[in-house]
C-alpha cells in the first residue's frame, strides 16, 4: 500500500474501525513513513480535542432541565390522550352531512326547472319528398285535448331534434283504390303524419280465396 | 403535578430509584403494560444521552430539548409496538436521529454560530477563565459539526460521542456498516481540517 491508501484508511485506523488485516498493514506501514505517522498523530489529537472539548453535550445540565424534560414529556402525553370535544368529533359528519343536504337541494332545484317544449314536428322533419304527407288535423275537443308529453332533450346530443313520439300506427287498408294508409301520431296530438301508400293491385279472389 | 392536574394521574410522583434498579426489559414490560412509574423510569435511564444526541446533533439546547421531548412522546406511542427482543436503546436513538432530522428539516440551514452560544451555560461556581474556554472549545466543536452533512454527523455522534459500535450505528441510521464506516471517515477529516484551520488562526 502506498502513503495515498494509507491516508485514506487513518481516519478509521485511528478509532479501531478497521478490519484487523488491514489494521495491521497500516500499523507497518505507520513504521516506516514518518509522514504518515504524523497524519496519524493529528488525527489522534483532533479526536481527543473533538471528546474532551464535545464529550459534555448535555450532562452538564442541572437536574432541573430533565425534570422540565419529562414534565413536559407528560403535558405531551396527557394532551394526546384528552377526549376530543363533541365537534370535533363529529365535524366530519356535520360536514358530510351538509354536503349531502346541498347536493339534494341542487338537485331538486335542477328538476324543477321548466322542461322545453318539444319543436314543431314539422320542422323537425326532413321535407317530404313524394310519398309523405304531413297534416294538420282537426283539434280535440277540450276535453279530449291531451296535454303533450314532454321529452326532454338529450344534454349530451344538444344539437340533436327531439325525438317524436309516434303513440299510435294505423294502417288501414283502403279497398276501393289500394291504398295502404299509415297514420302516425306525433307529440303533438294536433299533428299527425299520415303515409298513403299504393298497395298490391287486387284484380280478383286468389286461388286460395276460390277453394 | 400537570397529569393529577388534568385530573388523568399520569405523571408519576417523584420517583426514588434504589440500587437494584429493574432491568429493562422488566422495565418496558411495565412501561408497555400502561405503568406510568416504569415509562417515567425508562425516560430517567435514558434522558441525558438522548439529550447529548440531540444537542450534538442540532447544535441547539433548546432544539435539543425539543427533540427530547418528541422523541420521548414516540417512544410512548408506539411502544407497545415494541419487541421486546430487540434492542431497546439502539430503537430509542433511531427515534432520537429521526426526530432531530425532521426538526432539522423545520428549521433549515440556519445560522449555528447564534445557536451554540446556548453552551455558554455553565454550572455556576466555576473559574470563569476556564469555564470561558471551555464554552469557547465546545462552541468550536459543534461549529465543526454544523460543517459535517446531515448523515456524517449522526454517524460520527453515535459512533465518536456515544461509542456504539459500527455496526450497531448502522441498524440505528437504516444504512449499511461500509457506508457507516464512510461517513465515519469522511466526518472525521472534516473535523481534524477544520481543527487545522482553527490551529493555524490561533497561531
Amino acid at each position: 500500500m502506498n502513503c495515498t491508501h494509507i491516508k485514506d484508511l487513518l481516519p478509521l485506523y485511528t478509532e479501531d474501525d478497521l478490519p484487523s488485516q488491514q489494521a495491521d498493514t497500516v500499523r507497518a506501514h505507520l513504521f516506516s513513513c514518518p509522514q504518515c505517522r504524523e497524519s496519524a498523530s493529528e488525527y489522534e489529537a483532533s479526536q481527543e480535542w473533538l471528546r474532551a472539548s464535545g464529550g459534555s453535550g448535555g450532562t452538564q445540565l442541572e437536574d432541573r432541565f430533565f425534570d422540565d424534560l419529562r414534565a413536559s414529556v407528560w403535558r405531551g402525553i396527557e394532551e394526546s390522550n384528552k377526549p376530543r370535544a363533541f365537534f370535533n368529533g363529529w365535524k366530519w359528519a356535520i360536514a358530510f352531512a351538509l354536503l349531502l343536504i346541498t347536493a339534494g337541494l341542487v338537485l331538486h332545484s335542477r328538476s324543477m326547472q321548466p322542461v322545453r317544449d318539444i319543436p314543431d314536428v314539422v320542422q323537425l322533419l326532413p321535407p317530404p319528398a313524394t310519398g309523405p304527407v304531413a297534416a294538420v288535423t282537426e283539434p280535440h275537443p277540450p276535453k279530449a285535448r291531451r296535454r303533450p308529453r314532454q321529452i326532454r332533450p338529450l344534454r349530451m346530443l344538444p344539437l340533436l331534434p327531439a325525438p317524436v313520439q309516434a303513440e299510435r300506427t294505423e294502417i288501414a287498408h283502403d279497398g276501393a283504390d289500394s291504398m295502404l294508409r299509415i297514420e302516425i301520431q306525433t307529440a303533438d296530438p294536433n299533428i299527425k303524419i299520415i303515409w298513403l301508400i299504393p298497395g298490391p293491385q287486387r284484380n280478383g279472389p286468389s286461388e286460395s280465396d276460390t277453394e | 403535578m400537570p397529569g393529577e392536574a388534568a385530573g388523568i394521574g399520569l405523571m408519576p410522583q417523584k420517583l426514588k430509584l434504589g440500587d437494584a434498579e429493574p432491568p429493562m426489559a422488566r422495565l418496558i414490560a411495565r412501561a408497555q403494560a400502561g405503568e406510568a412509574e416504569a415509562f417515567d423510569q425508562l425516560m430517567i435511564a435514558h434522558q441525558h444521552r438522548v439529550v447529548s444526541i440531540a444537542w450534538r446533533i442540532l447544535g441547539s439546547r433548546e432544539e435539543a430539548r425539543d427533540a427530547a421531548q418528541e422523541a420521548f412522546l414516540r417512544v410512548y406511542k408506539h411502544l407497545h409496538k415494541f419487541d421486546l427482543d430487540r434492542d431497546f436503546s439502539g430503537w430509542l436513538y433511531r427515534i432520537v436521529v429521526n426526530v432531530c432530522h425532521d426538526l432539522a428539516r423545520k428549521r433549515g440551514r440556519q445560522n449555528w454560530s447564534e445557536e451554540v452560544s446556548d453552551l455558554s451555560n455553565l454550572p455556576s461556581g466555576e473559574n470563569l477563565e476556564s469555564a470561558a474556554m471551555l464554552a469557547q472549545e465546545q462552541a468550536m466543536v459543534l461549529r465543526a459539526l454544523s460543517s459535517l452533512s446531515r448523515k456524517e454527523r449522526a454517524a460520527l455522534v453515535l459512533r465518536d460521542f456515544e461509542g456504539i459500535a459500527t455496526e450497531e450505528v448502522a441498524r440505528i441510521l437504516g444504512s449499511s456498516p461500509t457506508t457507516v464506516r464512510s461517513q465515519i471517515s469522511s466526518a472525521r477529516t472534516k473535523i481534524k481540517n477544520f481543527r487545522d484551520r482553527l490551529l493555524k488562526v490561533k497561531i
